[in-house]
């Protein structure tokens, strides 16, 4: 990896108009970048900017560009409308060392088909804040293509916990997930997600309608959202595992998730 | 480009690529105790403290290291060598090329949360690998050193 040219930014402004004056190539966390040989002409440092934080503002959750998850982790705002569930997804990658490299923005920013976090936040229908662009739902961002530059700003959530869990299989725990699966219960309906499959998370819509707008779906009614849920995405192969064994797994992590939201 | 950064106590300016990783601009200031594992942030031996917190050198930018500063295992020198005596007598010490690392873990550990319970720990020192020991050896050597030193500051 060869950065040829870097821009520290004192200010977001800055920042977007040299992404999209000098196709500037924004990096957050930065863990992944020297992985390949690629020439960057010109790189954006977004550590100069004042973006790691998490507050609460008008009933949403603030999870700064450049927030690492580890401090999603040790998080007291998260842990108080979220219970344990978001240290229960970042707590398992990698190490303490890694996460206080990690940026929440980062994550979102790479649409990584591996990410644990990208699937909890999808299933609790998060808002991607881009500087000048605007809010977007993280269903959208995820399927977004755009020709004019994407600066992350920060991340939205409800204050208001909405009961969410999370589950995934991996052959060592730290290890990126083979696929991981994410339910939610918004009080009117149900987000079931899947990712690592291995492309990036997807809500199952056909699924989730499926469960109605009961805190307490029977039975019956969860296994088959789990089924359609495995129907309704696909899959595919890496080194991690195959389509035929991600697609066995899938209804058994959505069951589970499922499962725990309406305990 | 040039970064002035205080290593071990000691102000250093160092010439850096832009897209130079800490790991090597370290080991080419002579700070050879920072092992290079992976390469990729999955193995821990590269760590190193960075105003106290513990990050793997080898994916950290070293243009960010800038007015910051951090800390190898030669800068926490008699509380390693402590801790070392633990894992030598629990026979935990083995190659010894990941230790460095796991050391400037197990202390940053010990700073945030001075004696945890056993699967704190573990969840803890998940990030730092080691081929040779089994973890069940370095596992009883964190615990003794633990039991005795907590009180102590790094």
């Amino acid at each position: 990896m060869e950065i040829k040219n870097i821009i520290r930014p004192k200010s977001l402004d800055e920042a977007y108009r040299s992404m999209l004056d000098q196709g500037a190539y924004p990096i957050a966390g930065g863990t992944w970048i020297r992985l390949g040989s690629r020439v960057i002409e010109t790189a954006l440092d977004l550590s100069t900017l004042d973006l790691r934080y998490i507050r609460t503002e008008k009933g949403k959750i603030e999870l700064g560009a450049m927030t690492t998850l580890r401090d999603v982790e040790l998080s007291a705002v998260l842990e108080k409308s979220y219970g344990s569930l978001f240290k229960t997804v970042v707590g398992p990658i990698v190490g303490v060392p890694m996460r206080n490299l990690i940026t929440v923005g980062g994550t979102v920013g790479g649409r990584y088909g591996f990410s644990d976090l990208n699937t909890l936040l999808l299933a609790l229908n998060a808002r991607v804040v881009l500087y000048k662009t605007g809010e977007m739902d993280f269903a959208s961002y995820l399927e977004h293509k755009s020709s004019s530059p994407l600066l992350i700003e920060k991340i939205l959530i409800d204050e208001r916990g909405v009961r969410g869990a999370f589950t995934s299989i991996r052959k060592t725990k730290t290890d990126l997930a083979i696929l991981n699966a994410a339910a939610a219960f918004t009080g009117t309906e149900w987000r079931l997600v899947l990712g690592a499959r291995p492309g990036m998370a997807k809500l199952a819509k056909n699924a989730g309608a499926l469960l109605g707008s009961t805190a307490q779906p029977s039975d019956g009614d969860i296994q088959r959202a789990a089924d359609t849920a495995a129907q309704e995405l696909d899959f595919g192969a890496d080194i991690r595992g195959d389509e035929a064994y991600r697609s066995a797994v899938a209804p058994v992590l959505i069951r589970r998730a499922i499962l725990e939201v309406r305990s | 480009m040039n970064i002035t950064v205080t290593i071990n106590g000691q102000k250093r300016t160092l010439e850096i690529e832009y897209g130079d990783m800490l790991t090597e601009v370290l080991r080419k200031a002579g700070y050879v105790e920072v092992k290079k594992g992976c390469d990729t942030g999955n193995c821990g031996v590269c760590t190193v403290l960075l105003d106290g917190t513990p990050i793997p050198s080898c994916s950290f930018l070293a243009l960010r290291a800038d007015g910051r500063e951090i800390t190898t295992i030669r800068g926490v020198e008699k509380e390693a060598a402590q801790f070392a005596d633990f894992l030598t007598a629990e026979g935990a010490d083995q190659c010894g090329f990941c230790s460095p690392g796991f050391a400037i873990t197990v202390l940053a550990m010990k700073r945030e949360l001075g004696n945890p319970d056993e699967a704190t720990m573990k969840h803890y020192l998940a990030g730092n690998l080691c081929r040779c020991s089994g973890y069940e050896g370095q596992l009883r050597a964190v615990k003794k050193y633990l039991e005795v030193s907590h009180g102590e500051s790094i």
